[in-house]
């Protein structure tokens, strides 16, 4: 066995959009199709390209990610990589055992009960007989569907049916595991399940690639991701780097569309520049990681190559979808830090870190007194890792300290 | 290779080797998944002969019945006179159609039964990969586990009568050639059937004319030499499925060997239709999971 587990080599893919094709022999010998007013003459359709040119290495073992808009191509690579699509350009070349959960109901037959699918999907996935019959248990009680697995599938909600399919894509032994948005539609324990069991699986060896929009999930645990955009890779290595170069993208499109400049406009020349940002606890240390709920000082670095008067310092805070948390700005408060001439810095200070755990992304801005020319802008490029929980049973990105309070 | 099914493979890639053809896309891939032909093979047999005694009998009904209403019409209604039996001391319509009829339905079902099974599971293809002609190849074990327990009732009847020979024994290998002859049209049709949707119809219109062309309800000696300035009877003896329907009718109606040059070409016309079905089919499906 070679060290990739998946090769993808210069692929391509067309697809003919098949609005024209002739839907019946009729159509197809007369040349006629109604309404098209124009008879003896086949509309030649339209190539879609998918997929342009796209090569990466799975290596053996690690869970790769993959990101990218909808409509981008990255289910295409998924069935490509699976062997359902045929690549129109290039190869593919897949070492080991392939489970695949591309789309909801993941090759469920409608009017099989859900034990008589577990059959059907083992043995086109090349499980013998025998080694099903010991996992069906298994795989019913990980689906939570006791009660339902004697009923044909078609009853089944859509969330019975993912998770019935994730839990047969995971019980049959797979080498290679090739996992589509599919886990997100569950419920949220169930997700959880299914990421802890994705784990467990990678450190048996399994090979896992997946698609998803939940960055912070990916970040987290990718050994490598690919970006993709229109069907081309747009990047593709360490995913931090990915994630980074995909948001960057969103932002910059995001930010022409309400007229804000890009950062890299500030790179240059620019007289005022953020040289860093650095995350301190309470005690003046700087942890790898914060605990919700523990005090937080974020410390801006800057460097000015000509006195500048009381410029506006911004930060913002991001959850790992890229959703904006928190922005304080320093002169809300009436904040102002005087002349900043050369190398200095200023500090935010919280008291209680109010987000629960997750990585979120810290940007930070400085603009001129009032607000209306930007300096520099700092964008995705520092990590705020909250791990502890006071509370882990509690649900959403805050932690809001309220109280409770009853009237009897 | 461990696993078998899914495993390694080379998509995309042209090289010819053993590997090649087993491997995913590869002609021969089908072998990799016996496992999945079986357990399709079961579900269908399951769900038609459940309940045991009452299944087997409901599944010998329509058969049954077809024979009856063909010996009425066509053996009392009509008189068509069969020939003798090969041990010379009876003649009987129905059995003589039967042995026929036992080709026919193999012949029919084989063909109606890989159509249906690659529109009824091709929709799995887009979303799980296994080869395109795994449900026809199903489909073909259940049609020939029926026209195996329609023979041993044919069979039966005739060692009653006392009318058995060793020519029987000759008789499941001209089934397997039907069955490669059949799978080969089957494969071609179902691709068509998915891409068109009149092809079931055209089929089934195409299915009734052969069966008239084929000496099944009469026998070949009833046709004229020549009908309207064509030589009839040469036609519809150089039909394929007539050398089959004949061949069935002389191992167990007349116990006569077919002679070896006539199997000899049955095996070839089966194996050409056969491979020829089957390689069309291979390349015609390669995109088969976008038409779905």
């Amino acid at each position: 066995m070679g060290e990739n587990a998946v090769v993808v080599e210069g692929v391509s893919k067309r697809f003919r959009l098949t609005l024209d094709r002739p839907l019946s022999l009729k159509e197809a010998w007369t040349g006629l199709r109604p309404g098209s007013g124009r008879p003896f003459r086949r509309v030649r359709s339209e190539p879609f390209w998918a997929l342009q040119d796209i090569s990466l290495e799975v290596p053996r073992g690690s869970m790769y990610g993959l990101v990218g808009r909808n409509g981008s191509g990255k289910s295409t690579l998924l069935r490509v990589m699976a062997g359902i699509y045929r690549p129109t350009e290039g190869r593919v070349e897949i070492t080991g055992r392939t489970s695949a959960l591309l789309e909801l109901g993941a090759g469920f037959h409608p009017a099989l009960s859900g034990r008589e699918n577990i059959y059907l999907n083992a043995s086109v996935l090349g499980v013998p007989k025998a080694q099903i019959d010991d996992r069906v248990e298994q795989i019913v009680e990980f689906a939570g569907l006791e009660e339902f697995i004697d009923s044909p599938v078609k009853i089944y909600s859509s969330g019975m049916y993912v998770r019935l399919g994730f839990a047969v894509a995971v019980h049959v032994d797979p080498e290679i595991l090739i996992v589509d948005e599919v886990v997100a539609v569950g419920d949220e324990e169930f997700q959880l399940r299914c990421f802890s069991h994705l784990e467990s699986l990678r450190s048996q060896g399994v090979t896992i690639v997946l698609v998803s929009h939940d960055l912070g999930m990916l970040r987290a645990n990718c050994d490598q991701m690919a970006w993709l955009n229109r069907g081309a890779l747009a990047a593709v290595g360490d995913p931090q780097e990915v994630i980074n170069a995909y948001l960057d993208t969103i932002d910059t499109e995001g930010a022409a569309s309400v007229g804000h400049r890009p950062r890299s406009d500030a790179e240059g020349d620019t007289p005022l520049r953020i040289t860093n940002l650095e995350f301190f606890d309470g005690s003046g240390h700087r942890p790898k990681s914060f605990a919700s709920g523990d005090p937080l000082v974020v410390r801006i670095h800057y460097s000015a190559s000509q006195p500048i008067e009381d410029p506006v310092f911004s930060l913002g805070f991001y959850d790992h979808n890229n959703l904006h948390l928190a922005g304080p700005r320093s002169h809300v408060g009436g904040f102002r830090p005087g002349k900043v001439d050369g190398e200095g810095w200023v500090e935010f200070r919280l008291s209680r870190i109010p987000f629960r755990s997750g990585a979120f992304h810290v940007n930070a801005a400085v603009q001129d007194s009032d607000a209306s020319f930007l300096y520099d802008r700092r964008a995705r490029e520092f990590w705020l890792q909250i791990s502890g929980e006071p509370d882990p049973q509690a649900n959403g990105l805050l932690n809001l300290e309220g109280d409770w309070r009853a009237e009897a | 290779m461990k696993g078998g099914a899914g495993g390694m493979g080379r998509i995309g890639s042209t090289r010819w080797s053993w590997a090649a053809l087993t491997n995913r896309g590869g002609v021969l891939e089908i072998w990799a998944y016996r496992e999945l032909i079986g357990r399709l093979v079961q579900r269908e047999l399951g769900s038609r002969y459940k309940r045991s005694v009452l299944g087997w009998l409901w599944s010998m009904l329509n058969p049954a019945a077809t024979l009856a209403i063909y010996a009425l019409v066509f053996g009392v209604l009509l008189k068509f006179d069969p020939p003798r039996a090969g041990n010379g001391r009876f003649d009987n319509f129905a059995l003589y159609l039967f042995c026929a009829l036992v080709m026919w339905n193999a012949f029919y079902g084989v063909i109606t039964g890989a159509m249906s099974a690659l529109l009824d599971l091709g929709s799995l293809l887009g979303k799980v990969y296994f080869p395109p002609e795994a449900p026809a190849v199903a489909a073909l074990f259940t049609v020939l586990f029926q026209a195996a327990i329609e023979a041993s009732i044919l069979m039966l009847i005739l060692v009653c009568l006392a009318n058995v020979s060793w020519t029987f024994l000759l008789w499941p290998v001209l089934l397997v050639f039907l069955s490669i002859f059949a799978l080969g049209i089957g494969l071609m049709l179902s691709v068509w059937n998915v891409r068109y949707r009149d092809v079931g119809y055209l089929s089934t219109i195409a299915l009734q004319f052969l069966f008239y062309v084929t000496p099944i309800v009469y026998p070949l000696s009833l046709i004229p030499e020549r009908a309207m300035g064509l030589p009839v009877r040469d036609i519809i003896r150089l039909n394929p499925l007539s050398q089959f329907t004949e061949a069935s009718r002389e191992l167990l109606y007349g116990l006569d060997w077919p002679g070896v040059l006539r199997l000899v070409l049955m095996a070839l016309i089966s194996l050409a239709v056969g491979t020829g079905g089957w390689l069309m089919f291979k390349v015609r499906t390669r995109d088969i999971a976008e038409e779905l």
